[in-house]
């Protein structure tokens, strides 16, 4: 039996009002880990074909992994995934903080929530299992107030995931938050709560789970602790992640052209790199420390904006609220780019998303396609940070006409105002492309239209990473790139699929991603994982770990409707070369081609379908449809 | 004798010292954009060296003897996304 687990997860059916735990057997942990493994598992065993994402009938998945209370720095991770309301398909995102942990400690590894409550209702979670209790005078408030009232009602130990008015209307990138700093931020998971009449989910447990050599977990972690503090000491103060969290990236990622400027159409944006992000995040924002639990590189930031119009306290913008709120609108005020944030955050808005559909209305603004009589007056310019602001409380209010257009995402609305709007809508298959440009390292293009654990999306597949970070994949066979290859095509398919794999096995773990910023690697997790589960694995079975999750998921994109027309179906945006910057004059041509390679090398056929080979290798026939 | 397995395949003699990895490893990446950028700003590429699970101080570079089977990383400056 894999240690590290329960082998039980708790059902919640939310239209009948009950509850009761279920035993999981050894072969799922074997097979798909935990996580996102575990997510996929259960959409896979119980949402039939035709779900659609706000059919009581869609589950709603919250996952904890083998390194869930393991103590290691960003195990605090947890997973979730649902047929997603802006996509449509199986999706998923990740949050930290403590919710996981606390979950986990509960006695079981993950929540199924399925059916839809009569009326408003919060899930409480303990050592005793679930109850459902009345929520009707917490709907209406914003995800933080719904915080602060569950842990005033049932104590502060408790853990709170909660969704804003956004989610309850449904919103399709509304998200969920849990200790006002952390977010299942994309794919809409707060509105498939807010369709079930779900406000939140409060969690608090006493129980360990048994590892396999917890002695050797208190070892690994002590001296990868020391070697990931020794790393850090040896930066100077402003590379330094505690200091400036994920703020720090717009310095190093113009350079590179990764930057989204005014709705991808720019390639550069000198008042956005002199005012966004760097050392006047610490010294505007009053940006603190504030660490999830156990982690030693500390990049969430606690902000404080004193005076003025944004004045405010609270979560410090991320990398991609930056990029998407500030560079992408050409707004270079880093207090408004903070303030509009941080009201998304309260709202429960993907500011990835956001950033994304505001571009659109921007770009729409300035064509003329959308005049002040759609903007309820507002002056939709470039640059503009009220009007940012401003609508930003449209679509979070969902506001009748453009306001509520714009919660349905920028395909969407384009289809909606329509006069060829769509041509500068940057999304596909329904959801916005987050901050990494497709010119500054083609296999961005590729990772975003290949996709199948959360349809285009950064993390769920980083090979990004690869340029824009160099962090590599040694163990995997990536231990070599040189910087012209961003603009080539060759072994991109290879390091692609490897990439989305790593992150499926780091999403079951389930791990931190941003760990590998400060020396993380492979070596580290797999030794972790063994310790934990007593598994024994060599890095081939977790690279096909990995790889059995990803067919799953593939498996479920088909089931849910998936086309391979939407694969190739990309935003036309990145096909326009912006004429400066060291991305001047590069787009992915050859990108469809290079999605046909990728299918090859994923033993897909040529309609991007899993071979009967590929499942036969990877022992999936029970799960192939 | 190959001794990276986090960064370029680089073949060393054993016995070669980490600071020639080092020189050998930053002309690599002379132009590169990021690298360039910091070296241009700071004086620096602010790379970090990890040999073996240790991470080395750049004083220590001269000193440190590579042999057969090490495990040296190198961490880039870079965090977020």
């Amino acid at each position: 039996m894999m240690k590290g687990v329960w082998h039980k997860v708790l059902k919640v059916d939310l239209s009948k009002g009950e509850s009761h735990t279920e035993n999981v057997p050894d072969g799922i942990y074997q097979y798909f880990m935990g996580g996102s493994g575990l997510v996929g598992y259960y959409l896979w065993k119980e949402c039939r074909a035709g779900t659609g994402p706000f059919d009581p009938e869609n589950r709603l998945i919250m996952a904890a992994g083998p390194l869930s209370g393991s103590r290691q720095s960003g195990a605090a991770k947890w997973t979730a995934g649902a047929i997603g309301p802006a996509i449509k398909m199986n999706v998923e995102s990740s949050a930290t903080a403590s919710w996981g942990m606390e979950m986990k400690a509960c006695g079981i590894d993950a929540i199924v929530i399925s059916g839809k409550a009569k009326s408003p209702v919060y899930i409480k979670v303990s050592d005793d299992g679930a109850e459902i209790k009345d929520a009707a005078h917490i709907w209406g408030k914003d995800a933080y107030a719904a915080e602060d009232i569950i842990r005033a009602a049932e104590g502060d130990k408790f853990e709170v995931a909660s969704t804003g008015i956004a989610g309850e209307r449904l919103a399709r990138y509304a998200n969920v938050q849990t200790a006002k700093k952390s977010y299942l931020g994309r794919c809409g998971l707060g509105a498939v709560m807010g369709s079930k009449n779900l406000k939140a989910i409060t969690v608090h447990g006493t129980q360990e789970c048994e590892y396999y050599d917890q002695e050797k977990i208190k070892e690994l972690n002590k001296a990868l602790h020391k070697r990931m503090l020794d790393q850090q000491s040896l930066k100077p103060k402003e590379f330094q992640i505690a200091w400036l969290g994920t703020a720090m990236a717009t310095a190093l990622f113009a350079p590179q052209g990764n930057l989204p400027v005014k709705n991808y159409s720019r390639a550069e944006f000198p008042e956005g790199v002199a005012n966004l992000g760097g050392r006047p995040y610490v010294e505007k924002l009053n940006a603190k420390p504030w660490p999830c639990r156990y982690c030693v590189i500390q990049c969430h930031n606690k902000c404080e904006v004193l005076e003025g119009p944004y004045a405010y306290k609270g979560k410090g913008p991320e990398y991609e609220s930056f990029a998407m709120m500030g560079f992408n609108l050409l707004v270079s005020n880093q207090e408004a780019v903070a303030y509009a944030g941080e009201l998304a955050n309260i709202y429960s808005l993907d500011t990835i998303s956001l950033g994304g559909v505001l571009a659109w209305a921007m770009e729409s603004y300035e064509k003329g396609v959308l005049t002040k009589g759609d903007t309820y007056g507002i002056d939709l310019t470039w640059g503009n940070a009220d009007a940012m602001v401003e609508m930003v409380k449209k679509i979070g209010e969902r506001t009748p006409g453009l306001g509520w257009w714009l919660g349905e995402g920028c395909q969407a609305a384009a289809a909606h105002y329509g006069k060829g709007s769509d041509a500068w809508a940057v999304a596909m298959k329904g959801q916005e492309i987050a901050a990494h440009n497709w010119r500054a390292q083609y296999i961005s293009a590729l990772n975003y239209c290949t996709g199948v654990a959360a349809g285009p999306n950064h993390e769920r597949g980083n090979s990004q990473h690869i340029w824009v970070g160099h962090i590599l994949l040694p163990e995997w066979g990536i231990d070599h790139v040189e910087n012209a290859e961003r603009w080539s095509w060759d072994k991109a398919a290879e390091r692609n699929a490897k990439f989305h794999d790593y992150c499926n096995v780091i999403n079951s773990a389930v791990h931190c991603k941003f760990q590998e910023f400060a020396s993380y690697n492979l070596t580290d997790l797999l030794g972790v994982i063994n310790a934990a589960t007593g598994m024994e694995w060599s890095q081939e079975d977790l690279r096909q770990c990995g790889e059995r999750i990803t067919t799953l998921q593939k498996i479920l994109n088909i089931r849910y409707g998936w086309q391979k027309a939407d694969d190739f179906s990309y935003p036309k945006r990145f096909m326009e070369p912006v004429d400066s910057g060291p991305a001047a004059g590069k787009i992915p041509l050859g990108l469809d081609q290079a999605i046909l390679d990728y299918y090859a090398h994923r033993q897909w056929d040529s309609e991007g379908k899993p071979t009967p080979e590929l499942i036969a290798r990877l022992g999936m026939e029970a799960y192939a449809e | 004798m190959r001794v990276l397995i986090g960064s370029p395949g680089c073949e060393f003699l054993a016995g070669a010292r980490l600071s020639d990895l080092v020189a050998a490893y930053e002309e690599k990446l002379a132009d590169d954009p990021m690298i360039k950028t910091l070296k241009e700003k700071t004086g620096k590429s602010h790379l970090v060296f990890i040999v073996n699970g240790v991470v080395i101080k750049p004083e220590m570079f001269d000193q440190i003897r590579l042999q057969t089977g090490d495990d040296v990383r190198i961490q880039h400056p870079y965090f977020g996304g």
